[in-house]
C-alpha cells in the first residue's frame, strides 16, 4: 500500500471515532449501575447514621459514669422481639429432602491470586470474611487483603510463631510457643476491618483497624531486636487489650500442656470483639469452666468492666479427672454483632452494649437436653441426649447440625455409635426441617449441590457473609477431583452451569485457592 | 461490457443447467437478504417518524422495592412539568396517563357506543411527539380547551365511519358524563410503541384535579425532549438522576431510555401500555442469516466455476498465449460475476414485489419495497459484495492457470476438489442449521399450545365492559342462558397480568416484603377458569360471612384487624415464598389470606409463574369472563350480545375467545418461526442447487468412468450408490459441524422461555436425514439419468 495512503487512513481512523463520539455529546446517558449503587449506599449511609447515633448516646452515657460502675446485667426478653424457638424436640420426625437449590440460586467462584509468600503456602483452607469491596483471607498464617475478584492487594499481617506446628490437616500448639501476628477472627464496618493482634513475648495486645481503601502500604516484617515492641501489621490500635502490660498477653502452659485441633476449631470461636466504638466484649470462660462466675464481659475502650454476665452451667461437684468434650457452644458475629450460645446452654444471645444479653433464639431440646455435668462426664450414658453442633445463621435459613444419643469425636465416628442430623430452621416458617439422610453415613453430600453440580455446601459459624451469603474455601483439586466423581456425572444440575465448572477446574491450578460464594 | 455480455451469453446458452443453477441461486440469495434487509430497516425505523426523535427520551425509575430495586417505565405525573421548569435543556416534557380500555365513547345521536383506550396527558404532548400526522384538525389548536378529544383514526372511523369528525361532539360517561369536542384526528404508525383510542387535555374535569398528584405511577409514562444545544454534563445529570427526592418525598432515580430504544433495547417489564417491543438479537440473528445465505448463493458460483475451471481452461491458455495478463482474466471473470449478480438482484426485486403481500402476511409483517435513494444504494452495495464475493477465488484461481499446463493436458483440477468439498460442507452446514432451528420453532410453539396452563382456556368469552360495581345484573343476567355455565368479572383476562407491587409480610416479628402479581377477580373466577383451590377458600363477596368463616378455618382464632382487611387468596408459589406454616388468616400488607389456589399461567410462558395476589376490589373489575357450554355457540354469543346492549346503553359489543388472546400473546413467536420457516426455505434450495450443480458436473466429468464400469459389469444401483457416496460423506461432515452449533444457539433461545420443550436428539437425527434426502434427491435426479444410460454411449461420446 502506498504510504502516503496508509497514513491518510491512520489520520482518518481516529478522526472518524472523534466524530462517532462528539455526536453522543449531548446524549443523556444515565448509567443504571452506578445508580443502583448510589441507591444501596444510600441505605447503607442510613443504616449507619443510626447506629452512630446509638454509639453516641452510649458514649456520653459513659462518660458521665462514676469511676468503678458496673451495670447490672440484663437478660430480659424484648417483648417486641421475643425469641425464635427453634424446636428440635418437636421436629425430630420432621424431615424434608433438601438440595441447595432450595436455599439458594447462583454460585460465584472467586480464584484468589496467589501470593509469593511461601508462609502461606503451608495454609490448607483460609477462613474468608467478605467486605463490600474486599475479601479478607484468615489463616494461621496471618491475614490477607483481596479486591473482591480475588485480586490480591496486600498482607495485613504476618504471624510469626515458634512452638506451633501448622500442618495440612491441624494446628499443634505447644506449651511454650510465641506467637506475634494477627487472629482467627476478623470484622469490619464499612471500609475499616479489624482484627485482633497479639505479641506474645512483649505481653502486646490489640483490636487493630485497618482502613482497607487506604492506599496499600508494605508491611513491615522480621524481627528487629532494636524494635521488640514494634507492631508488624497494617493499621492503628483501636483498643489495647492489655493496658500498661499488667501481664503477658498468654500465660504459658505447663510442660504437658501440649494441644491440637483442626483449623474449624480455630476458625468459629470469634474471641474478643468490638461490639460500637465505645465497647468491646470478651468470653470470660470456656466449656470445661469449672467453677468460673462470668461467660462474658463488656468492657469499655480503656479495659473498664461495664458488665458481666454470670454462668449458670458451672460444674460445682465435678470430681472425675477427665472431661469429655461434648457442646462448645456457639460464637459468631454478624453485620457487626456479636452473637453466642454458652456451651450447655439453650438461648443465642445477641451482646448488646453496654449490659445486655438478648435471647434472639431458644433451642428447644426438652427432654433431650443434656446438663453441663452430665455432657462432660466421661461416663455418662448419652443415650437419648442431644447435644447441638454447627450453627450457621443466613438470612433466610438457619443450618444446624446436632448429634443424638453418642457425641461427635473420632472413636464415636468409627464404630458407627454417632448419629448426626443435619436440619435447616426456615426463619419465615418458624419451622425446623431434618434433612433427609442416614444419620450413620458422615460422608453424605448434604446439601446436594444441583446448581452447577460442584461440592456439596453445608456452612458454619464462620463461613457466612453479612448478607447471607455462605462461603466455601475450596483448593483447585477439590474441583478437578469433583467434576471427575461419580456425583458430578449423575448431577442434575443445568448442563450449562455443569460445563461452567468444568471450564473453571480445567484451568485452576491443584494448589490454587478459591471461594465458592453461595447465595 | 458488451463483449463481457457475450462471452456470459454464450457460455450461458452452452451451459444451461449450470448457469441457471448459479443464477437461480444468487436470485434466491438476494431475495432472502433483500428480504431480510427490508425487515431490520423497518425494526430499526421504530419512532423515527416522530422530528427530533433523536432528542426524546422516556423517563424510567429506578428504586427500591422489597428485596430488590426495581426498573420501571411507571413514572410520577407531575415530574413532566416539574422537569421542564427545573432545567433548562428539557425543551418540552408531557406524560402519559392511561385509562382502561373500557372507556366509552358516543356520538350521543342514538349512534352506538364504542369502547376505547383513553389517555390524557399536556400540552406538550404533540410538542414532543410530532410524528402523529393530523388526518383532520392541527397539533396546535389540540388542547386549546379543556373539553377538547383527539381521536385516534381507528377510533374516528368506527365513530364517524368516513365522515369528518372534527369539531362534532363526543360523549364519554366512564366516570360521569362529560361532552368533548373532537379537535382532531391522529394517525398512528405502526413503528409507535404507544397505542390510543383518544386523548384527554390534563385540564378536563376529571383529570385537573390529578396533574399535581405523585399518586400511583404504575399507569403513568413520562417522556422529555431536550432542547436541540442541550448540554448534558455531569452536573446536570447528577441532578436530573436524583431529582424526584428534591421535589416530592419519594427517592426515585431517575434513568433516561432513547425513544428509539423503546422497541428493540427494553429491559424492563412492559405493561399492556406498550406494544411493539421486541429485542435487538433477533435483529443481529437475522442480519447474520442475510449474510450467510448470500455467502450460500455466491459460493454456488465459486463451486461451479472453479468445478468447470477445466472447460473454460482452453479459453483462458488462449487469451493468456494471446496476450492478455492475470489482471484481464481476473476482472473478465469478476465481471462476469457481477453482470449474474445484477440481473439475479433485478429478478429478485421483482419477485419480491410479487410475494411481498404473502411474505407479510406470513410473517406477521408491514415491509414495503419503497425505492429511496438509500435503499437503491444499499442495493447496488449489496449487488456488488455479493458480485465480487463469488466471483474473488475462482477469478483468482483461473487466471493462475499456465497456457502451458493447460496445452500439455493432465490434471488441471490441483486442489479445486477439497476446496469445492470444503464449500458443501459450509452450504450444508447453513442449511442444517436452519432444518434444526425451523424444527425447534415449531416443536417449541406447539409445546406452548399444547402446555397445560393450570386452568381450562377453552369456551370462555371475553368481554370488555366497564362496569365496575354494577356488573350483578348483567351477570345474573347471562346466567339465566343454560348454554352459559359461569360468568367472572375481572381487571383483565388473565392472559398476561404483569402488574407487580411489593407488599409487607410479618412473620412473628420479622417484617419481610413478597414481590408478587395483584390481580383482581370477583368471587366466581375460580370456577369459571376451573382453577383448583388447594387450601381455605376462594374469595367471597359476603364479607360478614367471609369473616365468621375465617374464624373456623383458623381455628378459632380472630384474625388481627378482621374487618379492616381485604380478603385474598394466593397461588402456590406465593404460598412457598411467603413460607407460612398454614397461609390462612396470615396477613400480606393490609390483606388477609384466605385461600390458596394451584399454580395457574397468568403470564406467557416466557415467564415462570410468579408470586400472586388475587383480590376483589369491584373499581378494578372492568372485563367479563362467560364460560360456555360450546353447544350454540352463535345463539349463545347474540344472547351475550343483546344482553351487553341491554346493560350497556346499547354500546357496540366486542369480544373475544379467551384462547385467541393467549394465541395472541404468541405472535412474535410465530412469526419468529414463520419467518425462519421461509429462510429455511430459501437455504435449503439453494443448498440443493449447489449440490445439483455439483452433481451435474460430476456426472459429467465421469461419464467415461462410469461406462467402462458398467461395461464390466457394474449395476446401476452400485453405480447410483458410488455417486451419492462421495458427496454423503460431506455432507454428513456438515451435520456434524451444524448440530452442536445449532445446539448452542437454539439452547440460548430456549432458555429465554420459563417453560421450554426439550431440545431433544430427534431434532438432530431428523435434520440429518433432511439434509441427507435432500441432497440425495438433487443428486440422484442427475445421477440416475446417467447410471441407467447405455455404456456403449458414455464410452462412444468420449
Amino acid at each position: 500500500m502506498n504510504s502516503n495512503l496508509r497514513q491518510i487512513i491512520l489520520l482518518l481512523i481516529p478522526g472518524v471515532l472523534l466524530m462517532l463520539l462528539s455526536c453522543n455529546g449531548n446524549r443523556l446517558k444515565t448509567d443504571e449501575k452506578k445508580l443502583t449503587e448510589e441507591i444501596l449506599q444510600k441505605e447503607k449511609e442510613a443504616e449507619e447514621a443510626e447506629r452512630k447515633s446509638g454509639e453516641d448516646g452510649l458514649s456520653d452515657t459513659l462518660k458521665k459514669l462514676p469511676p468503678g460502675f458496673r451495670f447490672k446485667e440484663e437478660r430480659s426478653v424484648d417483648p417486641s422481639r421475643p425469641p425464635v424457638v427453634v424446636d428440635i424436640e418437636g421436629s425430630l420426625n420432621n424431615t424434608r429432602e433438601y438440595k441447595l437449590s432450595d436455599v439458594a440460586s447462583k454460585i460465584t467462584y472467586i480464584r484468589m491470586q496467589k501470593i509469593p509468600d511461601t508462609g502461606f503456602s503451608i495454609v490448607r483452607k483460609f477462613k474468608y470474611y467478605l467486605m463490600d469491596k474486599n475479601i479478607i483471607a484468615i489463616s494461621p498464617s496471618g491475614i490477607l487483603l483481596y479486591t473482591r475478584d480475588g485480586k490480591y492487594l496486600s498482607t495485613i499481617v504476618k504471624n510469626e510463631f515458634t512452638g506451633i506446628d501448622v500442618t495440612e490437616k491441624m494446628i499443634v500448639v505447644r506449651p511454650d510457643n510465641t506467637f506475634i501476628g494477627g487472629g482467627y477472627t476478623v470484622w469490619a464496618q464499612g471500609n475499616m476491618l479489624y482484627y485482633k493482634y497479639r505479641n506474645s513475648l512483649t505481653g502486646q495486645s490489640y483490636i487493630m483497624e485497618y482502613d482497607c481503601s487506604r492506599v496499600s502500604i508494605s508491611l513491615t516484617t522480621g524481627f528487629d531486636p532494636e524494635k521488640p515492641r514494634q507492631i508488624r501489621a497494617l493499621g492503628d490500635i483501636a483498643v489495647n487489650l492489655n493496658p500498661g502490660n499488667k501481664k503477658p498477653a498468654m500465660q504459658k502452659g505447663s510442660a504437658n500442656g501440649m494441644w491440637s485441633a483442626g483449623y474449624e476449631f480455630f476458625y468459629k470461636g470469634t474471641g474478643t470483639i468490638l461490639l460500637d466504638q465505645n465497647t468491646y466484649a470478651k468470653p470470660l470462660g470456656n466449656e470445661f469452666m469449672l467453677g468460673g462466675n462470668s461467660m462474658m464481659g463488656i468492657f469499655d475502650k480503656k479495659g473498664d468492666t461495664l458488665a458481666t454476665f454470670t454462668q449458670f452451667e458451672k460444674l460445682e461437684t465435678f470430681s472425675k479427672s477427665v472431661m469429655r468434650g461434648t457442646d462448645q457452644g456457639t460464637q459468631y458475629e454478624n453485620k457487626g454483632k456479636l452473637f453466642f450460645r454458652n456451651a450447655f446452654n439453650d438461648t443465642v444471645f445477641q451482646v448488646i452494649p453496654p449490659n445486655r444479653l438478648l435471647p434472639v433464639y431458644i433451642i428447644k431440646l426438652g427432654k433431650y437436653q443434656l446438663l453441663k455435668k452430665e455432657g462432660m462426664d466421661p461416663d455418662f450414658n448419652l443415650t437419648g441426649k442431644i447435644i447441638p453442633g454447627t450453627w450457621a445463621d443466613t438470612r433466610n435459613f438457619i443450618f444446624l447440625s446436632f448429634t443424638k444419643d453418642s457425641y461427635d469425636c473420632y472413636n464415636t465416628r468409627k464404630s458407627k455409635q454417632l448419629k448426626l442430623y443435619f436440619a435447616l430452621f426456615e426463619k419465615s416458617s418458624r419451622k425446623l426441617f431434618i434433612v433427609k439422610g442416614d444419620p450413620h453415613n458422615y460422608d453424605e453430600e448434604i446439601l446436594m449441590n444441583n446448581i452447577d453440580g460442584g461440592l456439596p455446601v453445608w456452612p458454619s459459624s464462620y463461613m457466612t457473609g453479612n448478607n447471607g451469603e455462605i462461603m466455601i474455601s475450596l483448593k483447585g483439586k477439590e474441583l478437578k477431583e469433583r467434576i471427575k466423581s461419580e456425583q458430578f456425572k449423575r448431577s442434575a444440575a443445568p448442563a450449562s452451569k455443569k460445563n461452567e465448572l468444568i471450564k473453571l477446574a480445567s484451568s485452576v491450578a491443584d494448589s490454587e485457592d478459591i471461594l465458592m460464594i453461595v447465595e | 461490457m458488451i463483449w463481457q455480455l457475450k462471452i456470459l451469453t454464450r457460455n450461458f446458452v452452452k451451459k444451461p443447467v449450470y448457469s441457471l443453477i448459479t443464477f437461480l441461486g444468487f436470485t434466491l440469495g438476494v431475495m432472502a437478504s433483500l428480504l431480510i434487509y427490508l425487515w431490520v430497516i423497518n425494526e430499526l425505523s421504530y419512532e423515527k417518524f416522530h422530528p427530533a426523535y433523536d432528542r426524546i427520551y422516556r423517563v424510567l425509575t429506578l428504586v427500591r422495592e422489597g428485596d430488590e430495586i426495581v426498573k420501571s417505565a411507571g413514572c410520577y405525573r407531575p415530574l413532566a412539568k416539574t422537569l421542564k421548569a427545573a432545567f433548562p435543556q428539557i425543551e418540552n416534557a408531557t406524560y402519559l396517563s392511561f385509562d382502561s380500555e373500557d372507556s366509552p365513547l358516543s356520538t350521543g345521536n342514538g349512534g352506538d357506543k364504542i369502547e376505547a383506550r383513553g389517555m390524557n396527558t399536556n400540552d406538550d404532548f404533540f410538542a414532543v411527539f410530532g410524528g402523529f400526522k393530523f388526518t383532520e384538525g392541527m397539533p396546535g389548536n389540540a388542547f386549546s380547551n379543556p373539553l377538547n378529544i383527539v381521536l385516534s383514526e381507528d377510533v374516528a372511523k368506527k365513530l364517524f365511519g368516513n365522515k369528518p369528525a372534527l369539531g362534532k361532539n363526543l360523549i364519554s360517561d366512564k366516570y360521569n358524563k362529560e361532552v368533548y369536542t373532537v379537535s382532531g384526528v391522529v394517525r398512528i404508525p405502526r413503528q409507535s410503541h404507544i397505542d390510543f383510542g383518544y386523548i384527554l387535555p390534563e385540564r378536563s374535569s376529571h383529570y385537573a384535579r390529578l396533574a399535581n398528584d405523585w399518586g400511583d405511577k404504575a399507569y403513568v409514562h413520562v417522556y422529555i425532549k431536550l432542547a436541540e444545544n442541550a448540554v448534558v454534563d455531569a452536573k446536570f445529570l447528577d441532578e436530573i438522576t436524583n431529582y424526584p427526592s428534591h421535589v416530592s418525598r419519594f427517592q426515585d432515580k431517575l434513568l433516561f431510555q432513547l425513544l428509539t430504544d423503546i422497541h428493540l433495547h427494553t429491559d424492563y417489564p412492559t405493561y399492556i401500555f406498550d406494544k411493539n417491543i421486541s429485542s435487538y438479537k433477533y435483529v443481529l440473528i437475522f442480519s447474520t442469516l442475510a449474510v450467510l445465505i448470500l455467502l450460500m448463493a455466491a459460493l454456488n458460483f465459486s463451486i461451479l466455476s472453479v468445478a468447470r475451471s477445466s472447460e473454460r481452461s482452453t479459453e483462458i491458455g488462449l487469451k493468456k498465449v494471446c496476450g492478455a495478463g492475470r489482471t484481464g482474466i481476473t476482472l473478465q471473470f469478476m465481471a462476469e460475476s457481477i453482470l449474474q449478480t445484477t440481473g439475479a438482484t433485478l429478478l429478485a426485486l421483482f419477485l419480491i414485489w410479487i410475494i411481498l403481500p404473502w411474505f407479510n402476511g406470513f410473517a406477521g409483517q408491514d415491509l414495503s419495497l419503497g425505492l429511496s435513494p438509500g435503499f437503491i444504494c444499499s442495493l447496488f452495495l449489496l449487488t456488488l459484495l455479493a458480485g465480487i464475493l463469488a466471483g474473488l477465488y475462482p477469478s483468482l484461481y483461473l487466471s493462475s492457470l499456465k497456457p502451458l499446463n493447460i496445452f500439455r493436458g493432465g490434471s488441471r483440477t490441483g486442489s479445486k476438489e477439497g476446496f469445492t468439498r470444503l464449500l458443501i460442507v459450509f452450504q450444508f452446514s447453513i442449511a442444517t442449521f436452519f432444518i434444526i432451528a425451523s424444527t425447534v420453532f415449531v416443536k417449541q410453539l406447539n409445546y406452548i399450545n399444547g402446555k397445560d396452563l393450570g386452568f381450562d382456556r377453552n369456551n370462555i368469552v371475553v368481554i370488555p365492559t366497564g362496569l365496575w360495581y354494577e356488573n350483578k345484573t348483567f351477570k345474573n343476567e347471562l346466567l339465566r342462558n343454560p348454554d352459559i355455565l359461569s360468568v367472572s368479572a375481572t381487571t383483565y383476562a388473565p392472559v398476561d397480568f404483569s402488574w407487580q407491587g411489593s407488599f409487607a409480610v410479618e412473620h412473628g416479628n420479622r417484617i419481610d416484603s413478597i414481590r408478587a402479581s395483584m390481580y383482581w377477580v370477583d368471587e366466581d373466577f375460580a370456577k369459571t377458569y376451573r382453577l383448583q383451590v388447594t387450601k381455605g377458600r376462594f374469595l367471597q363477596m359476603d364479607y360478614e360471612a367471609f369473616w365468621k368463616t375465617l374464624k373456623t378455618d383458623t381455628g378459632g382464632k380472630k384474625p388481627d384487624r378482621a374487618g379492616f382487611s381485604f380478603p385474598v387468596v394466593i397461588n402456590e408459589t406465593a404460598e412457598k415464598a411467603l413460607r407460612f406454616e398454614n397461609p390462612i388468616g396470615q396477613k400480606i400488607g393490609e390483606y388477609v389470606i384466605v385461600g390458596v389456589v394451584k399454580d395457574f399461567h397468568f403470564r406467557p410462558l416466557q415467564y415462570a409463574i410468579g408470586p400472586l395476589i388475587m383480590t376483589n376490589d369491584p373499581q378494578n373489575i372492568m372485563t367479563m369472563n362467560v364460560r360456555i357450554s360450546g353447544k350454540n355457540k352463535a345463539e349463545t354469543l347474540k344472547f351475550i350480545r343483546e344482553t351487553y346492549r341491554k346493560n350497556r346503553d346499547s354500546r357496540s359489543f366486542s369480544y373475544s375467545y379467551f384462547a385467541d388472546l393467549i394465541s395472541q400473546k404468541y405472535q412474535d413467536d410465530i412469526r419468529l418461526r414463520n419467518l425462519t420457516l421461509v429462510f429455511s426455505f430459501f437455504a435449503i434450495i439453494i443448498s440443493m442447487l449447489g449440490i445439483l450443480g455439483m452433481a451435474v458436473y460430476s456426472c459429467e466429468r465421469r461419464t467415461r468412468e462410469i461406462g467402462i464400469r458398467k461395461a464390466n459389469g457394474a449395476s446401476s444401483l452400485q453405480i447410483l450408490f458410488m455417486l451419492n457416496a462421495d458427496f454423503l460423506k460431506w455432507i454428513a461432515i456438515a451435520v456434524l459441524i451444524a448440530s452442536p452449533v445449532a445446539w448452542i444457539i437454539l439452547n440460548r433461545w430456549l432458555e429465554g422461555f420459563a417453560y421450554r420443550t426439550a431440545l431433544s436428539w430427534w431434532i438432530f437425527i431428523l435434520a440429518a436425514f433432511l439434509s441427507m434426502a435432500v441432497a440425495v434427491l438433487a443428486i440422484s435426479w442427475q445421477t440416475i439419468r446417467v447410471a441407467s444410460g447405455n455404456p456403449v454411449n458414455a464410452l462412444r461420446n468420449e
